[in-house]
């Protein structure tokens, strides 16, 4: 009451005071015909009041609304000044933290070329004790480029470093076959272009494609220097179809591997289709999962490798029928490894044997094959035998067909041994001069030293007899006999007298099947 | 006899076999021929002399990357206790041989820091050798986060 008495003075009637009279006697008549909500509207009075309240409360409304806008403006320019100023400062905190990074590895660099008396090494010492280290332990240079950034200048620019790929396909490895693929790439680059030797083992374990993205990925992948390439893929219980094995058409490396030599090819590897050329001279295949190689697929695979040196057929068979197609073009082939499955057949022996020109072989190393029909091997000097069991005929066959024997190595074969001290005009294997025993038989010892006392009988006296450690052991009582006949040398033969460069050599740091040879 | 003199001018005489395991004083004795001349020179006799009459390299061998693959971390056991110096001293040597070219100790010098190296992660290699980590962040981040998926799983 008291605030009205002081605020009616200053008011006047205003439309809005009008306009609520006029509200408020539409309400009256309203009143009128419904008595029942008389209590909801005020009386004159207060009406006077509420409307004088009204007004101004639109007025204090209006200003306040324009205060409002004003401070909202105000406020939002505040803001944005604010916004502005700590982005500035953010960019500025950025720009600092790069500066003292960039001053920290300034200060690394200065005092790694300061305080750290390894750096005293020029790069070529340095890199030249990378290369020892990788040689003892592969791949260590991966953890000399995450030394500093100096360290890993000099391991990617050393292309000798690059030189050894092995590339991992396995679902149960932490890095995928994407991260694989970009070590690949990457040792490809960095291995350089001419100046050093490239040797790739793709290795794929358990995974149902492996062959598939690889084929993908290798398909037109250049590397103009690999030179060694081995093919490893496993065979998986969830393997996608792989199709036809060893075309002379090559799937992968379309880009071109030029002075590709040594080509390794395993299993279901052989349906990546891997380029041979005239530089390959050692091929080796590993018929394991090779189900459907035909006679005409193996002619043709041999075919596109003219320049073969050494060739080694693992576990190689033969599908459909068993054809004699006549000789390969093979002008330098001089040596041949041949294991057979355990249950073959003489047939399949033919059907590999059958291309290859066996008058140019000057070494064979058999193991595991019983028959080798009536092929003849009139050059083959150096002859190595691993668990080939021959009947007798097979030996009489053996004596024909291998005139120029030097060198023979063999675990127990007493037939072997009773055929060599025949006498009569040809002496069979005249030019035999050193025997290597592995493994000797105790009940071989004595047709054993009869077969020296043979030859020596025959004026055509072995030169060297080698003994391992068993077969020494297990001479026994004729080693004194042997020893004043013949000189005895506990070493093997020698390591030239071998096939081709085992395969274990060139890759094995990865695992090797070419140990299975020596079981 | 051949006389050698040290940087800080120390007279040292030796007999011209030993020397001449170093293939660079060797080439500068065949240059200045028979002569008083004194050949400056670092450290390196104890080392020659205990290798008096190894057979020496051929003099085109050279380290080609099949003599490289050769190479092992064995190293005799004289050799690992001569080696067996400060690092300072081990890099000096080292330097001293490539500068003197003498093979048989610059690989004895080498397989000595490879040994160390051997095994340990690049960490360990930092801390061994007093070396700093300065890997800028977005190289760490990016092209070595890529390698070292690979890297880790050889």
């Amino acid at each position: 009451m008291h605030a009205e008495s002081r605020v009616r003075p200053v008011l006047r009637p205003t439309t809005a005071y009008r306009s609520s009279q006029r509200t408020i006697r539409l309400g009256q008549k309203k009143r009128r015909t419904t008595n029942k909500q008389t209590e909801f509207f005020p009386s004159f009075r207060n009406l006077r009041m509420y409307t004088v309240h009204h007004d101004i409360s639109d007025s204090l409304h209006t200003l306040n609304t324009r205060n409002a806008l004003n401070t909202l403006n105000a406020l939002n320019t505040h803001r944005d000044a604010l916004l502005d100023k700590h982005r500035d400062l953010l960019r500025q905190l950025d720009e600092t933290t790069l500066e003292i990074r960039a001053t920290e590895i300034k200060l690394a660099c200065i005092h790694n070329e300061s305080n750290a008396f390894i750096s005293r090494l020029p790069p070529e010492l340095l890199s030249l004790v990378f290369l020892v280290l990788q040689e003892e332990v592969p791949f260590s240079h991966f953890a000399a480029a995450r030394v500093c950034s100096g360290w890993r200048a000099l391991v990617n620019g050393t292309p000798l470093l690059w030189g050894n790929i092995v590339i991992r396909v396995d679902e149960k490895r932490p890095a995928g076959i994407e991260a694989q693929l970009h070590k690949l790439e990457t040792s490809l680059a960095r291995s350089g272009r001419y100046d050093a030797r490239v040797l790739l083992y793709v290795y794929a374990f358990e995974h149902g494609t492996a062959h598939l993205v690889l084929r993908d990925e290798l398909e037109y992948l250049c590397a103009p220097q690999l030179e060694y390439l081995g093919l490893y893929v496993a065979w998986a219980p969830d393997i996608a179809l792989y199709g036809d094995v060893l075309s002379n058409t090559p799937l992968i490396f379309k880009g071109g591997a030029p002075v590709l030599t040594y080509l390794q090819v395993t299993g279901i590897a052989a349906a990546l289709r891997p380029p041979t050329g005239s530089d390959l001279t050692i091929l080796h295949v590993d018929g394991t999962h090779m189900a459907d190689l035909t006679a005409q697929e193996y002619r043709e695979f041999l075919a596109s490798t003219p320049s073969l040196v050494h060739l080694s057929l693992l576990y190689v068979e033969i599908a459909g029928p068993l054809t004699v197609m006549g000789k390969v073009e093979l002008p330098r082939l001089r040596s041949l490894r041949l294991r057979a499955q355990g249950n073959i057949v003489g047939s399949f022996t033919s059907v590999l044997l059958d291309p290859l020109p066996l008058d140019r072989l000057d070494t064979l190393i058999l193991c595991d094959v019983n028959d080798l029909e009536v092929f003849d091997f009139p050059n083959v000097k150096h002859l190595s035998l691993h668990f080939c069991d021959f009947d007798v005929a097979q030996v009489g066959q053996m004596m024909l067909g291998f005139r120029s024997v030097v060198t023979l190595e063999l675990e127990s074969a007493s037939l072997l041994y009773m055929a060599l001290r025949i006498e009569g005009n040809p002496v069979w294997w005249p030019h035999l001069k050193e025997l290597s025993v592995r493994d000797l038989d105790p009940g071989d010892a004595v047709a054993l030293l009869r077969m020296v006392q043979g030859r020596e009988g025959m004026k055509h006296p072995l030169g060297t007899l080698y003994f391992d450690g068993p077969s020494r052991r297990r001479a026994g009582s004729v080693l004194v006999e042997l020893k004043s006949i013949i000189s005895i040398s506990r070493n093997s033969l020698r390591d030239d007298v071998r096939a081709w460069p085992a395969g274990s050599m060139v890759f094995g740091w990865v695992g090797d099947d070419d140990r299975t040879m020596e079981r | 006899m051949v006389t050698l003199v040290t940087s800080d001018n120390e007279k040292f005489n030796a007999e011209k076999e030993v020397v001449e395991r170093s293939v660079l004083i060797k080439n500068m004795l065949e240059d200045v021929g028979e002569s008083d001349q004194p050949i400056p020179l670092p450290m390196f006799l104890e080392y020659c002399e205990h290798h008096r009459g190894e057979p020496l390299p051929a003099p085109d061998a050279d380290t080609s990357q099949d003599d490289t693959r050769k190479r092992t971390t064995d190293i005799s056991e004289w050799d690992q206790k001569f080696i067996t110096v400060d690092q300072e001293m081990l890099f000096e040597i080292i330097l001293a041989a490539n500068y003197l070219d003498i093979k048989s100790l610059l690989d004895v010098g080498c397989k000595t820091v490879a040994n160390m190296i051997k095994g340990k992660t690049p960490e360990e290699i930092r801390k061994l050798f007093n070396i700093v980590n300065d890997f800028t962040p977005r190289r760490r981040c990016a092209q070595i986060k890529k390698e070292n998926e690979w890297a880790e799983d050889r």
